[in-house]
């Protein structure tokens, strides 16, 4: 169902805005510092070219339109994505250190984007190709299987909450004060981290089920509303739940809008009459 | 009701787009394989940025230890502190790009970081150093701020002036 695309697309253009707009006042220390330069692995723009703040500030204005035109839709919608994947990694590029997991996820997102029908109009009303929820179906069950079953397999300490413990105290991504007060508290943490690997191990198999696809992904909404809460792993968490709408199963999706749709209609004109239902029961 | 059912693939676009989706599900499933095993096929090995991007180890491991990077700058043979934050001030949600391992362990970033680091202090000093301070983390006592008293670990010395290298070998 195309209804999935257009919510994912607003979404994902919002969080990536909320991500990357700030990074302008990075620009002249993390991004156009010529006495900074580094390269990493594929990411050896820096030996060629080291940015100035005009220049970066271009780039950086540049993936922000190309946002903004992916917020917009319809025509902007496609060029607007390419030109933000192009941009923004232009930008990263130049800073090449931190390429962060939610960097990572954002582009591979992208990639699904750019084979969906996220262009087009009324999408709610549309039945589309399969291959762009193929592809971030094999994104997500990599993303959560690979890490759950890491968990699962080469850590026993998830099972006793004492692994999410101490990460709520790094200093950076953690130490925030909830966290800190449910860091010595294992009738917590326990909890928290079963529910964790339970439903990372568990989504590479259970998303592909019609009745169990929307529960799953509630699930994954409360884990990620815990991190949220818990620690600072920056947009991770949001924008992983902004492609959530097109991971809902097509059917599922569908019955959503169509109540969406008689909710509106007896909110409008109150309770159809069963006269006025026949019609449509016929069609 | 949707008007049109449009969920073919068109033709052309067929057996391009199932190569995509296996050809991202095999990458995932190799990487996933090597952050396992930690043993990745021979054709991989001069290439091991291969795994990166279709990596998602998260959190996996206990890490009870926290560290922070410290530095000081040699004026007139005595050793005075620098607020390296205030000199660096870019943050991210992992902390200071210098306070990753992969950062200082890396000798040749470190030689950057350095020589940086002696020009923009307002006096250029004769020598600026680095050092760690790591403590084992307490349930239910936050890690910031770092605790005082702990030994640090020397991380690198370096002289201003000495010339830096870029990996590719360019000299900055």
């Amino acid at each position: 169902m195309g209804g999935g695309w257009a919510a994912t697309r607003v979404a994902y253009a919002l969080v990536c805005l909320w991500a990357h707009v700030p990074r302008v006042t990075r620009i002249a220390d993390a991004y156009a510092a010529d006495d900074m330069r580094f390269s990493r692995g594929p990411l050896w723009l820096d030996d060629f070219w080291c940015m100035t703040v005009p220049s970066a500030t271009a780039v950086w204005a540049t993936a922000t339109t190309g946002l903004l035109g992916l917020l917009w839709g319809g025509r902007a919608a496609k060029p607007g994505l390419l030109t933000w994947l192009v941009a923004s990694w232009l930008f990263m590029s130049a800073e090449a250190l931190n390429i962060k997991a939610y960097d990572r996820l954002w582009t591979w997102i992208a990639l699904g984007l750019v084979f969906a029908p996220i262009g087009e109009r009324a999408l709610h009303t549309k039945w589309r190709s399969p291959v762009a929820r193929w592809l971030l179906l094999v994104l997500y069950c990599a993303l959560y299987g690979s890490t759950g079953w890491l968990k699962l397999l080469e850590e026993p300490r998830w099972w006793t909450g004492e692994v999410l413990a101490y990460h709520l105290l790094h200093p950076w991504f953690g130490s925030f004060p909830i966290g800190v007060w449910v860091s010595d508290k294992a009738w917590l943490t326990a909890p928290m981290s079963w529910w964790t690997v339970i439903f990372e191990v568990v989504f590479p198999f259970l998303v592909f089920f019609r009745r169990l696809n929307p529960w799953l992904l509630f699930a994954g909404l409360l884990m990620h509303f815990g991190i949220l809460s818990l620690m600072d792993v920056g947009p991770f968490s949001l924008i992983a739940v902004s492609a959530y709408p097109a991971l809902l199963h097509p059917e599922v999706a569908r019955g959503v809008w169509e109540r969406w749709e008689r909710f509106q209609a007896t909110g409008r004109t109150g309770a159809p009459s069963a006269g006025e239902q026949e019609p449509d029961a016929a069609r | 009701m949707p008007d049109r059912d449009e969920r073919t693939t068109p033709a052309w676009l067929r057996i391009p787009a199932l190569l995509l989706v296996a050809f991202t599900a095999t990458w995932f499933a190799l990487a996933y394989s090597f952050s396992l095993n930690g043993e990745q096929p021979s054709w991989a090995r001069p290439h091991p940025w291969v795994w990166w991007f279709a990596n998602w180890e998260m959190f996996t491991l206990l890490d009870d230890y926290a560290a922070v990077v410290r530095g000081e700058a040699l004026y007139d043979g005595g050793w005075v502190p620098i607020d390296l934050e205030a000199l660096f001030p870019t943050k991210w949600e992992s902390g200071p790009r210098y306070t990753r391992s992969d950062f200082y362990s890396d000798p040749t970033w470190m030689g950057t970081f350095g020589e940086a680091t002696c020009h923009r202090l307002d006096r250029v000093p004769e020598k600026v150093r680095f050092h760690r301070i790591v403590w084992k983390k307490q349930l239910g006592v936050s890690s910031r701020p770092a605790p005082t008293g702990m030994r640090p670990r020397p991380l690198t010395e370096w002289t201003c002036g000495d010339e830096v290298q870029r990996p590719q070998g360019e000299r900055l």
